[in-house]
This record gives structure tokens, sequence and C-alpha cells, in this order.
């Protein structure tokens, strides 16, 4: 009965309740409980990296014979190194061409995918929200569909267009219909912030569930019953 | 003769003159002579011709008397030619020296050089030619005396007349010196019959011609006497004494006038040995010494040099005549030191550049004078000036008797060859005599060149009768201002002139004040402190979140407690969950799958719940291999928890049993991000080589676990842009999202645009998937209730603190209407 699992069990059950103390007030429970977890996850983050990068992607191919892979790491080596310079203000200086390097490769990459992968794919999706002659079945809820997206997204850019005159008392003021345009606009962001809330809320709740359930079923096994 | 026609006014003018005698404008650009620039020598000698009437009788008068003194010359002994008097020793001398230089022409008409007494036209008594004729014998023909009258009378006016005082002055030094000489004890009487007809008062006018230029005071004209003792002394000293002794023998008709005036000066010294009518005269030195200075001067240089001149102070005043004294002690004083000739300027520098050859002084005098009179205006001049003597008593000329013919002797001598410039030049000798430093000899104080009609407008006049009070106050010396006084105020540099003083005091106005003291008062505002509000509903907001979260644990944790299995699960799923079932369903038999764990221990439960339909599915319909490679850190870890409590590590009967290395392979970290995700699509194996495919695409499908739509677009973005590069990529695969409730509406979009085949989002999506997928695993169902209960509390919790806002808005709006 005083098995690994228990003692785990027993530790998840004290440290929720630590977190749950946050309910209160701020308290050195929920403080103990935050760094806890805190060093827990960069300990074990530390032996993931090392474990699974350090080791066999620099500590092994040291190890090789092999002139071209030796070469192939050293220069890696010497970048990451360099890096470290960032750590030293005076020698800062000395990291700044590995740090182009990442920055130069993974904007590039980034971006490529954005492009290629997000902007040209979603453009081309809201066109076809449209065409409700390509849908099998429900046409005319696809053409609902994609009125209400095509709705939605041009409202919603329209509720961003700031571009407004003066009034006569001097305030700025928007024509009338990019007034209504920005009000529907402001609807479905209202709608759409409503709904990541509402994941977030159910992610949390989940989550929540799934703590008092292990705690009850703890106590449950605890208890004997 | 030519004419030559002003270009100014349009006049015709004689060919000789340089200045227009209408307007004064230069006739010709060279007839001025500039600064550094040296005279050329003209001939002249065609311009006799045209020379006027008077000007010819004199020139004959020079001729004969030159001739006269050549025979005189020739018949006296040599011995007393080369004795000349002690005090005209030197000017023998060098007026022989001169006359090598004098031209011939020029020569014969200098009545002073050449002296000719027969030609006067007038006629003079024989004590005169005996008074002069001991010049004749000192050598000096300059001191014949030759006719003064009639040169008098034909003296143009280009003669000095801008330098002339006035006739009255003259007149009056005059009457006082004659005065003196009447006061004394001796007989003016007999000086009055014997003297000789010359020194009548008709011959006073003379001094009009001698004053202006001996004016000076009586430093001056003692240096000019100095200079003539040192060049004699320098030369022979015992001739002279000879002469002097011939020269009081022949002179003894001017002896008896030294009972007339018998002003002696006491302290004079006995080597001075003035001529025998001097001591005639009583003593009395008369200025006949000067005479033959003066023509010396002239024929030797235009103008007396100013050395001559210079050391006139150390000269006693005693050796002046008495007459001269009367007259010099008087106007000298008055006049020599505020004399300042306007003319310096201008024939300073010629001084030094013109010699004997060049054009002679009459024909220059001419020429720069602005308006030469004709012959006849001369006359009425000499009429005038001799009108002036006329009218001075009887007795009182007696003593100008007796100097009269020296005076006259040298006033002719003036009068004929000694022009303004000349004048001017002594007044400036004596005027360097006081002021040395600021007129020197040199040129260097004369780049102006003027035109004479300019200068004769300087107001010379005004400057000579400054007043002593007015001493402080600088006279301009040279440029164009010389003669003006106070032109330039003469203050020191840093005076006491200072700029006035400006305020430095802001114009502002009233509301320009109340504006800066507004943004003066809103800066301060700036760094107040200021006291934070307490606000009173805090502690109820704190009871209110207590009792919330009290009710949300107590009724969830009974929910909980109590396994409840009340709430229906839908049985229809959603289009995309469909989507990602068949997807899996369509899978082939022990494929390799890939399974990206992308979420943080958080969120690990509800992960769990919502891919454990899924993976349940997977195994149990393909039992596919799966590869587990997490882009966390963290992620490592949960993937055994995952297949744990999801059973599918889970030992059978309960679980799947599946088994590390055999059936999954956690291939771990992925690190690197994008740069990760697109290294690990080229090449697999090279990341991880315990991969279960040497390259991408031998994947069966992918499997993405996330809760983070940023992590999982890259994912899909980059498996796209591999796809669009390679279309035989991984196009084919299907590519299964399981969301987390909070990043499945982010990653909605990727699904209708079909780079997602299929994604179960959240517990309610995952608990329909397990209700299709006959309850397994079964976690979803167990948590259905309490989060059912749990999204109605919440909707709940948010309708009535909603209805509680509004109606505390709707009660404040009433209590500030109400008051």
């Amino acid at each position: 009965m005083l098995s690994i699992e228990f003692f785990s069990a027993l530790g998840g059950l004290i440290l929720t309740l630590m977190v749950f103390s946050y309910l209160i007030n701020d308290n050195p429970l929920f403080r103990i409980a935050v760094y806890l977890f805190i060093g827990v996850a960069s300990g074990y983050a530390a032996t993931v990296v090392w474990q699974y990068v350090l080791l066999p992607k620099l500590v092994i191919v040291l190890q090789s014979t092999d002139p071209n892979v030796w070469l192939l790491t050293v220069i890696p080596l010497l970048l990451g190194f360099t890096l470290l310079a960032k750590l030293f203000p005076k020698l800062s200086w000395l990291g700044n061409f590995a740090m182009a390097v990442l920055v130069g490769v993974g904007a590039a990459t980034a971006l490529g995918g954005a492009v290629l992968g997000t902007l040209i794919p979603q453009v081309g999706a809201a066109i076809d929200a449209l065409d409700y002659r390509s849908a099998t079945e429900g046409a005319f809820a696809k053409l609902i569909e994609g009125t209400v997206m095509l709705v939605g997204t041009v409202f919603t850019l329209g509720y961003f267009q700031f571009t407004a005159s003066r009034a006569p008392d001097g305030t700025p003021k928007r024509n009338a219909v990019f007034e209504g345009i920005a009000w529907v606009g402001r609807l479905f962001i209202a709608v759409t912030f409503g709904v990541l809330f509402a994941g977030v809320y159910m992610a949390a709740l989940t989550a929540m569930i799934e703590r008092l359930t292990s705690m009850i079923n703890f106590i449950r096994q605890l208890v004997g019953f | 003769m030519a004419d030559l026609r002003c270009p100014t006014c349009g006049k015709n003018n004689p060919d000789f003159l340089d200045n227009c005698q209408f307007c004064q404008s230069p006739l010709r650009s060279e007839s001025t002579l500039h600064t550094g620039e040296s005279p050329v020598k003209k001939n002249t000698g065609e311009l006799e011709p045209i020379l006027p009437q008077w000007l010819k009788d004199v020139r004959r008068q020079g001729r004969e008397s030159a001739a006269r003194d050549a025979e005189e010359e020739a018949a006296k002994p040599k011995v007393q030619k080369n004795e000349p008097p002690d005090l005209l020793a030197g000017l023998a001398s060098q007026a022989r020296g001169d006359d090598e230089e004098v031209p011939s022409w020029l020569a014969s008409i200098n009545p002073i050089t050449k002296p000719s007494p027969a030609s006067s036209s007038t006629p003079e008594p024989e004590p005169e030619t005996d008074f002069f004729a001991q010049f004749k014998d000192s050598g000096m023909p300059s001191a014949e005396p030759k006719t003064s009258e009639p040169v008098q009378e034909e003296m143009p006016s280009w003669m000095p007349e801008p330098t002339a005082p006035p006739p009255a002055e003259e007149k009056d030094e005059l009457s006082e010196w004659f005065a003196k000489a009447s006061a004394e004890p001796s007989t003016p009487v007999e000086m009055e019959s014997e003297l000789p007809e010359w020194t009548s008062p008709t011959e006073a006018p003379s001094y009009a011609f001698k004053e202006p230029s001996p004016q000076p005071k009586a430093e001056e004209d003692l240096s000019w006497l100095h200079s003539l003792e040192d060049s004699s002394k320098a030369e022979a000293q015992p001739p002279a004494q000879q002469e002097t002794s011939h020269s009081q023998a022949e002179l003894g008709w001017l002896n008896d006038l030294g009972d007339a005036t018998s002003d002696v000066p006491p302290g004079r010294p006995a080597t001075d040995e003035p001529p025998s009518w001097v001591r005639a005269m009583g003593g009395v030195e008369t200025s006949a010494p000067v005479p033959p200075v003066e023509p010396k001067k002239e024929s030797s240089r235009m103008s007396p040099p100013v050395q001559e001149s210079a050391p006139a102070g150390e000269q006693p005043a005693e050796s002046n005549p008495v007459w001269l004294q009367g007259s010099e002690g008087k106007q000298g004083d008055e006049t020599s030191s505020e004399k300042v000739s306007p003319f310096t300027r201008r024939t300073g520098p010629l001084r030094d550049l013109i010699d004997d050859d060049f054009m002679p002084d009459w024909l220059k005098t001419a020429t720069e004078e602005p308006s030469m009179p004709a012959p006849g205006a001369l006359s009425e001049w000499f009429r005038e000036t001799d009108l002036t003597p006329q009218s001075t008593p009887q007795s009182d000329s007696d003593a100008s008797k007796g100097s009269a013919p020296a005076g006259s002797e040298v006033d002719s001598l003036f009068s004929v060859d000694v022009p303004d410039w000349l004048a001017s030049s002594e007044s400036d000798s004596a005027d360097a005599s006081l002021k040395p430093a600021e007129f020197p000899a040199s040129d260097s104080l004369a780049p102006v060149d003027l035109p004479s009609w300019v200068q004769a407008m300087r107001p010379v006049e005004s400057a000579l009768d400054l007043p002593q009070g007015r001493e402080t106050e600088y006279t301009e010396s040279a440029g164009p201002l010389a003669g003006l006084e106070g032109v330039i105020p003469v203050a020191p540099i840093g005076s006491s002139r200072r700029p006035k003083a400006v305020s430095l005091k802001l114009q502002a106005t009233d509301e320009q004040h109340a504006g800066a003291a507004l943004l003066e008062k809103i800066l301060a505002s700036e760094t107040t402190p200021r006291p934070i509000v307490a606000q009173t509903n805090i502690a109820s907001q704190r009871a209110l979140r207590w009792a919330l979260s009290g009710f949300f644990l107590i009724v969830l944790s009974a929910m909980a407690y109590l396994r409840t299995v009340s709430m229906p699960i839908p049985a229809t799923l959603p289009v995309e969950v469909r989507s990602a079932s068949s997807a899996i369903a369509r899978l082939p038999q022990n494929s390799t799958v890939l399974v990206v764990i992308d979420y943080e221990p958080a969120l690990a439960s509800e992960l769990e719940v919502v891919s454990g339909p899924m993976l349940d599915q997977l195994v149990l319909t393909t039992r596919a291999r799966m590869d587990f490679v997490s882009t966390s850190p963290n992620g490592t870890a949960l993937v055994r928890r995952l297949l744990t409590n999801t059973g599918i590590s889970v030992p059978a009967p309960n679980g799947l049993d599946y088994k590390a290395g055999e059936n999954y392979v956690n291939l771990g970290y992925l690190p690197g991000g994008y740069t990760g995700v697109r290294e690990f699509l080229d090449s697999p194996t090279t990341l991880f080589p315990q991969a279960g495919v040497a390259a991408f695409r031998e994947y069966a499908a992918v499997f993405v676990l996330t809760d983070h739509a940023e992590s999982g677009r890259v994912w899909v973005e980059q498996l796209y842009a591999r796809n669009r590069a390679d279309t035989t990529f991984f196009s084919v695969q299907p590519v299964l999202f399981a969301t987390s409730a909070q990043a499945g509406p982010m990653l909605q979009p990727y699904y209708s645009s079909q780079q997602i085949t299929g994604m179960v989002n959240g517990l309610s999506d995952a608990a329909r998937y397990e209700f299709v997928n006959n309850s397994r695993p079964g976690i979803a169902r167990r948590y259905w209730d309490a989060f059912g209960v749990g999204l109605l509390m919440a909707t709940a919790a948010i309708v009535l603190g909603s209805l509680w806002s509004l109606v505390a808005g709707l009660q404040a709006r009433r209590r500030g209407g109400v008051g």
C-alpha cells in the first residue's frame, strides 16, 4: 500500500491543496507549491536537454573519429559557446553572429511557413466558403456559413478602420456606414473572445475536475471505501 | 594755342592748365602727381610765348639784373666775394650751388637769384642799391636790391594769396611795431629824412607778401638763420667777417637808423654781426637775411626742407629783428601755432620729388591754382594793398622806414618766387616743430590726391580761428578731413560709451502668466504623490470569490465523489471529429504513426481525455506503432502518463498492453521550434536515430496533441509548406489534431482549409468520440457530469453576475437621476 504511487498521489493531494489555498489569499503554501513546480520543471527540462540534445548531438558526436562529423559538430559548438558570451556585456558581441544565424534562419523558416502554410491556404478557404456548389450536402448551410464567415471577417476588419472625419464639435466621427460595420464587427470580436474564454474555462474546468476526481479517488482509497 | 575742352562743363581752357578754370575739374588725368610717382620732366620752353605781359616783364628784368650782376661779380675781387657776412656766408655758397641746378630760363626769370634793380619800374634811391650791394658782395644775387615795387605791382594773383593774412591784421601789427619804434627816444625825424624813398609807407604793402611766409613763430625764423650760420661757419668764417665789415662800410646810410630804433637785445651774441644798416637801426636784426635764404630754397627746391625749420626752437628769440618780433610776437604766436596749411598733404610729397628741372613754380602754381585772375585784377589787388599802409600815420612809419628796404626786398623775393605752397610749407614747418609726432617730415601721411579747388574749400579759417578751449578736440591732419576738427570723436577704446541697458524682464501678458502658472501646476502635480482611494468593495468581492470558489469546489467534488453518469452525451459527432475517426479507420494495419506531444503538464489531464478515444481507436483498429516526439522539454515525461491514463500501456486485460520500444517509441525532445520541426520533416532519423521510419513520408499519420494554437500551427504550416514543395511528401497521410478547448477555436480554420484532416477539440468532442468508440477509454464519460455541472454553474454565475451588474447599474443611474 505504501508504494510509489501512494506517495505520488499523496504529494499530488498536498500540492493541489496548497495551490487551492490561493483562493483564500496569497500565502506561503501557494508560493511553496509554485516554487516547487518551477524547480522540478526546470530540473526536469535540464535533464531532458542533456539527455536528448547535448549528449546525443554533442558528446557522442565529438567522440567520433570521422573528421567530417567532428568538423560539422565543432562549428555549431563554437557558435553555441559564443552565445554564452551574451552573459557578459563586454563580450556579448561575440554572440552576435550566432544570434544572427538563429534569428535569420528562424525568421525565414517561420515566414515561409506562415505565407505558404497559413496566409495562402486561409485566403483560399475564405473564398471557397461561399462556393456552395462544391458542397456535397448542406449547400444552403454552407452558404450561410460562408456568408457569416465573410461578414464576420469583413466587419471585423472594418472595426479596425479608424479613419474618421472631424465633427463640428471637434470630435472624430466615422461615417455612419462604417459605424454600422464596426458595430457588427465588434459583435464578432466579442463572440470570438467569448468562445476563447469558454475554451479556456472548459480546459481549466476539465483540469479541475481531473484534480478533484484524483483527490477523491485517493481519499477514497485511503479511507477504504 | 590749342584749347582743352573740359569733360565736365564743356568749356574751353588753355592747354597748359590741368584743371578747368571754370569748374576746376581735372582736364587731364595725368595732371596730378600721385604719391610715389616720379615727376616727369616737361619742356616748358614753348610756353614762353603765351606768358602774360607782366610775366614777360619780370623775366626781362630778371635777365637784365642777372647781366648786371654778372658784371658786378666780375668787377669784385674774389676776396670780397668770398667774404660774405657771417650771417649770410652760408647763403652765398648755397646760392652758388643752387644756381647750377636752376635751369637757365628759370634763373632768368627769378628775380631772387638774379635780382636786377635796374629793371624796376619805379625809381629807386641810391642807398637802396648800396644796401643790396652787400648781398652782391656776399655772393648772393638773390639778395640784390631788386625792384620790389615793380615786382609787387606785377605780382600775379597766383602768388601766395591764400596764405596771405588779411591786410588789416598786418597793418595792425606793423602799427604796433611802428608805435614801439616811435616810442624810442631816438630821432625819428632824422630817420625820416634819411630814409630812402622806397622806405616810404607805400612800400609797406610788401609786408603783405612777406608776412604770410615768415609769419611763423620766432623759432621758425631762427631755425633757418641757425642753419645759415652753420653753413656759413662750415664754409669760411674769416671771409664772412670781412664781408660784414664791407657791408658796414656800404650800408653806412643805414647806420643813422640805429638811433631811431635802439632796441638792441642785451644778450645778443657779438658773432652775429648784423649788417651795418641793421646796426644803424639800433642793433635791430632785420629780416634781411631772410630773403637770401628763401630764394635759395626756391631755386634749389620747390619747397624748403622741413629739416631746416625743425630746429628753429633752438634759436633764441633775440635774434629776430625788432620789427619782426613785434609782428611775430603777436601774430606769429597767434597764427603759427594754429595755422595748418591745408596744402601740406598735397605739397609734402612734391617737395621731395620735384627738382629744378621740373615745371617752374610760377607755371606750376598757375596751373594748380583754380582761378588765375587776369593781369588787370592783379593790379587792382596791388592797389588795394598799397592803400593799406598809406592809412598808417606818418609818425608810425618812422621805424618802418628803416626796415622797409630790407623788408621790401625780402617781400619782393617772396612775392615773386615764393608760391603759396612754400608759404604753407613754412607754416607747416613751424607746425611740425610744435607737433613733430603728428606731422613727420616724411611724406607717408600724404596718400591723398585732391583737386586744388577741393583743397581750397577746406575750412582752414575755421581751423585757424579755433579758440583755446577747443584744443582738446583733435584736428584732422591727414586725408580728406585734413583741417577739420572734431569730425571723428576722440574717445578712448572701451570708454564709458556703453550701449544702453536693455531690460531683460520678460514682457508677458497676464494671460501668458496665467498659462505659465497652470503649466507649472500641472508639472508639479505629476510628481506629487496621490493617495490611493480605498475601495470599500474589496471585502465583498473577496467574499464573493470565496463563496463562488467554495460552491464550485463543493459541487464538483460531490459530482466526482458520487461518480454520477446522469448527463447524456450527444450521439452526433462534429464534422472534424468524424473526419478524424474516419481517417484513423482508414489507416493501414501495423503502420507507424507520429504522435507529437506538444502540451504542458498543467493541461495534461485534458489532453489525455481528448486524445484518449482517438489513440484508443488507433490502437484497437490498426495496432499502429507510435513514435512519440515532444516539442516541449516536459513532454517526454507525459508520454508514459498518457499511455497509462488512456490504458494503452496498461497490461491486458485492463489495457491494450502497449510496450515501450516495441509498440511505441518515445523519441524525446525536439528542440528548435520551427527549424526543429522542419529539420525533423526533412530527416527524422538524423535527429532521432531510433525513429521507426527512414523518412517522414513513411509515417502513416501524424497525431498532434497540443494545448497551444501557435505550437500546433507550426506543424500545420511546415507540413503544408513541405507538401507544396513536394506534393508527394505528405499529401495523402492524415494530420489529426487533439487540442485543448482553449486552442481548438484557433486551429479550426486549418480544418476548414483542409490542412488538418480531423480534429478533436476539448472534453465535449472527446465525450462524443468516446461514446461513438464504445465508451473507450471512458475517461471523458467520468468527467462529463461534473463538466456539465461546472459549465452550468459557470453559465449561471455569468448570468447572475450580468444581472447583478445590470441591476447595480440601474440603481446607480436611478440614484444619479434622483440626485
